[in-house]
């Protein structure tokens, strides 16, 4: 969708228009679900979170700004926020869970059969491969693990200081690789 | 230069929303002030947003979007809180409720010992309320807003009394020729006979209305515009006996620190 064409949808939106919000969660729910999915870890948790996040949507609609970036983008941020608020509700003790530890890009992917693999999937996916092992984890356990800068240092036995640069430095150079893909940033605002 | 690199190296966090209210601050100060870092910023918000991209699709149950769809109805048209730059053309003015000074001090010295009692319990608030601004994407917003040279907040406001349940979130935009706010308040309980639920703002130490809430079920909305020059220090809601009042004389539910 065209970004001219994702500003009209959010406006019918925030005006209150079902129909279009109808559209809207066809074309979304597959994917806010899966990042729910891949964030929570359990069906039930991922429904109610989904829901939240569909709440979110409409009540913030009329703040989607095409400018900043894809409807799609926004959306999962949205989602994103909502799975780590209830990661954190969960309680401050939850321990590094191994298979975050080493969570390579491939097992973050679906199976080679899976339908939908878009191109932009594809490109992250690549530049996430590409940064040093350190940097990768310190950025996957973040933001798929939820788990706090304090955390990771106290289980990897790092001080706070190797957490926080290896996590900048790796978003720097995921954001380098991107932009020199294209992708990411909206190209025809 | 040291500066920009202390910031950055928390970017991680604070785009995560991870960071306590000093740090965020501390950042937050530096955005406000550094096109440098704000526009990194944006750009690693971006690339950090495209690690999404990388969960698998699934698909949900069918309930959920009939319960989708039943919130949606249920809740009505959302808020809009409005990001472009007010009209610059003559605008229909509704100021003739500033309250003379003398009323406006006593209720000015009421309404802050009020405010302050509830300043703890706001920050106590504070740090989940920030996740819920990022969460909107009001932190963007925010970020756009400013390089045209609007102000935008979104206030809390939080219940004066344990014995309710209702919140309020209200959103001000204003630049040099006025602005508007917009209010939504939800876990409103029911009126009675004339009553109405009203919201007002100190602007610079005056208790100012900005007007009667509209009511559907236990939700209430408000736009309103504001006068050029105005700024929207603290709010309260009130539940006042009947409209029209140019004074908070009922019981104020709802305040901002
Ligand atoms: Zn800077």
């Amino acid at each position: 969708m065209a970004a001219a064409d994702e500003a009209a949808t959010m406006r019918a939106v925030a005006s209150g228009d079902l129909e279009a919000y109808g559209a809207l969660y066809a074309s979304s729910a597959r994917v806010v679900y899966g990042l729910c999915l891949r964030l929570l870890g359990e069906a039930g948790a991922a429904e109610d979170a989904a829901q939240e996040v569909f709440l979110k949507v409409w009540r913030g609609a009329a703040r989607f700004d095409p400018e900043r970036g894809s409807l799609r983008t926004w959306i999962l941020a949205i989602t994103h926020r909502e799975c780590l608020d209830r990661l954190r509700a969960r309680g401050p003790a939850a321990p590094v869970r191994p298979e975050d530890l080493d969570l390579l890009p491939d097992s973050a992917m679906p199976p080679e059969d899976e339908a939908v693999r878009s191109a932009e999937a594809e490109c992250v996916r690549a530049a996430l491969a590409s940064l040093r092992p350190e940097q990768r984890r310190a950025l996957t356990l973040m933001y798929f693990g939820g788990y706090s800068q304090s955390e990771i240092a106290l289980a990897l036995h790092l001080p706070l200081g190797t957490v926080k640069s290896r996590a900048r430095l790796g978003l720097q150079a995921l954001r380098r690789w991107m932009q020199a893909e294209g992708v990411g940033a909206r190209g025809d605002a | 230069m040291a500066m920009h690199e202390r910031i950055l190296d928390d970017a991680p966090a604070y785009l995560l929303g991870e960071l306590d209210a000093g740090a965020r601050a501390t950042v937050e100060a530096h955005l406000a002030t550094c096109t440098q870092c704000r526009a990194e910023f944006a750009q690693l918000g971006e690339a950090l947003a495209s690690l999404a991209n990388l969960a698998p699709e699934a698909e949900p149950p069918d309930r959920l979007r009939a319960a989708v769809m039943a919130a949606a109805e249920r809740e009505g048209p959302a808020l809009a809180i409005p990001l472009v730059t007010p009209s610059r053309a003559r605008r229909q003015v509704d100021w003739g409720r500033w309250i003379p000074a003398v009323v406006a001090a006593a209720a000015a010295v009421a309404f802050a010992v009020q405010a302050s009692a509830a300043a703890a319990r706001v920050r106590t608030a504070e740090a989940a309320y920030h996740r819920v601004l990022a969460a909107n994407g009001l932190l963007q917003g925010q970020l756009a807003a400013a390089q045209r040279g609007i102000a935008l907040s979104l206030l809390q406001l939080e219940p004066t009394s344990s014995q309710t349940s209702a919140v309020a979130s209200l959103a001000v935009a204003s630049d040099a020729d006025g602005g508007r706010v917009a209010l939504v308040a939800r876990g409103l309980q029911p009126l009675e006979g004339r009553e109405v639920y009203q919201l007002w703002y100190l602007n610079g130490g005056a208790p100012v209305s900005a007007g009667v809430l509209q009511i559907s079920g236990t939700t209430g909305h408000l736009q309103a515009s504001l006068r050029p020059g105005a700024r929207v220090d603290a709010a309260a809601i009130s539940r006042e006996p009947q409209p029209g009042d140019t004074e908070p004389k009922g019981p104020i539910i709802l305040e901002t620190a």
